[in-house]
């Protein structure tokens, strides 16, 4: 579960927030904006890697205090952001909590196996997100955030790593979703709509497109 | 001569490991943080790149003599003396090579992307964790060279050695202190062989660090 009242945080020359979220357990949550609507900014606030105010609870526990290490989140950077001086097992086990399986058995579960002794640059962009992927999964965190991770991938890797986090969410994980792109509105349970720093709407996606204005506001992003 | 060699390796690695243990905490300083006088520290720090030897030697005579206020504290803590042993040859070498070391190490620190640090932190390490198993190995190449730099230049150290160490032959004499020796004594031969054998082994650590640099 992931719930913000009041998140606020600084941006190059605008104010991101005050962002208002509460997605219960198990939920995909997509926050959707045009480029520099302050989407990877507001990750960040949650993931307590920029400053922010206003409080932010995962899974039960008010974390806005903690610094990022202590906050119980899984985090998969756009593009993958895998360390390229490391291997994709490399990668998971970097970040791996005691208690989680070995790095092998994480890529398995996200189908990159086989991927497990590749170097970043040997990875096609889609291979990179499932490895990020595994590798927010070693933290054993209820939370994931990804930060536009179907951005660089085709449209099969699209739908099949989309496949995967519905998975991970029917496992009971929640997960916060960042994209320009409103077309995957469809999957989620929850729908943000950043402009400019400011969360415009938020609700059930069904009923935000269905309305006038999540009809004029998706006219907008896909223009 | 193949005791003024052996000798003349040993001061130069000993003297770029110090460089390295005192440079590698302030290079990531310097190159991760944002504070005020940043830029005036640095340039403090690599004043002996820019001051002839002769000056950054007569401020360690100064600082490390017998009444320097560092060289009786040593003494009276340590029974140590530093002037004209082979410890003011480390020393003199690993001041005047510390800016290579100090810069080289700032740059390729500076140039890992702030994006993989805070990927780091947010993945859940710690800031320690963040520098050592991210920062660091992907600046690693960067500091292998700074330290192949500061071994050949603390191998060709003469001037701060000079005025700290002296040139006393069997007890602080180097190579470079010994081609001086020879070429001053009017024995050419020597000061050849000894120089060509200074040219052979910075060349054979020049070449790595090169390689290194241009790999990055």
């Amino acid at each position: 579960m992931i719930r913000t009242h009041g998140l606020r945080a600084m941006l190059g020359d605008f104010p991101l927030g005050p962002i208002d979220l509460d997605l219960p357990r198990g939920a995909l949550g997509l926050l959707v904006g045009p480029s520099g609507a302050g989407k990877t900014s507001a990750l960040r606030a949650l993931a307590g890697i920029i400053p922010s105010t206003g409080a932010i609870e995962i899974a039960g526990g008010r974390v806005e205090a903690l610094p990022p290490e202590r906050r119980p989140l899984g985090w998969v950077p756009q593009g993958g952001g895998l360390f390229p001086h490391l291997t994709a097992a490399g990668n998971v086990e970097l970040v791996r909590a005691a208690s989680a399986p070995p790095a092998l058995e994480l890529l398995a579960r996200v189908g990159a196996a086989p991927l497990a002794a590749r170097r970043p640059q040997a990875l096609s962009g889609g291979e990179r997100l499932r490895v990020a992927l595994a590798r927010a999964l070693a933290r054993q965190a209820p939370v994931l955030l990804l930060d536009e991770p179907f951005a660089a991938i085709d449209r099969s890797g699209t739908s099949s790593l989309a496949a995967l986090v519905r998975e991970l969410c029917a496992g009971g994980v929640t997960a916060l979703v960042v994209s320009h792109d409103i077309e995957r509105a469809r999957d989620a349970d929850w729908l943000g709509i950043l402009c400019r720093g400011r969360l415009l709407v938020g609700g059930p996606p069904r009923e935000l497109l269905a309305s006038e204005a999540g009809g004029e506001l998706g006219e907008l992003l896909r223009g | 001569m193949t005791r003024l060699a052996l000798f003349s390796v040993a001061v130069a690695l000993a003297a770029a490991s110090l460089d390295v243990a005192i440079g590698l905490p302030l290079a990531y300083l310097l190159g991760r943080r944002r504070f005020p006088g940043r830029r005036a520290l640095e340039a403090i720090l690599c004043l002996p790149l820019v001051l002839p030897p002769t000056v950054t030697g007569f401020a360690l005579l100064v600082l490390f003599g017998h009444r320097g206020v560092l060289g009786l504290a040593l003494d009276r803590a340590f029974g140590l003396t530093v002037p004209f042993t082979p410890a003011a040859n480390v020393l003199a070498a690993a001041t005047v090579a510390f800016p290579l070391f100090l810069r080289t190490a700032r740059a390729a620190i500076e140039a890992v992307p702030a994006e993989h640090v805070l990927d780091a932190r947010a993945l859940g390490l710690s800031p320690w964790r963040a520098a050592t198993r991210v920062v660091l190995p992907l600046a690693s190449r960067g500091l292998w060279a700074g330290a192949a730099l500061a071994v050949g230049r603390a191998l060709g150290e003469f001037g701060a050695t000079l005025m700290l160490a002296g040139d006393v032959p069997g007890r602080t004499q180097t190579l470079s202190l010994g081609v001086f020796d020879a070429a001053l004594r009017g024995n050419d031969g020597r000061a050849a062989a000894l120089s060509l054998l200074l040219v052979a082994i910075s060349f054979a650590l020049l070449l790595p660090a090169s390689a290194l640099e241009r790999a990055r």
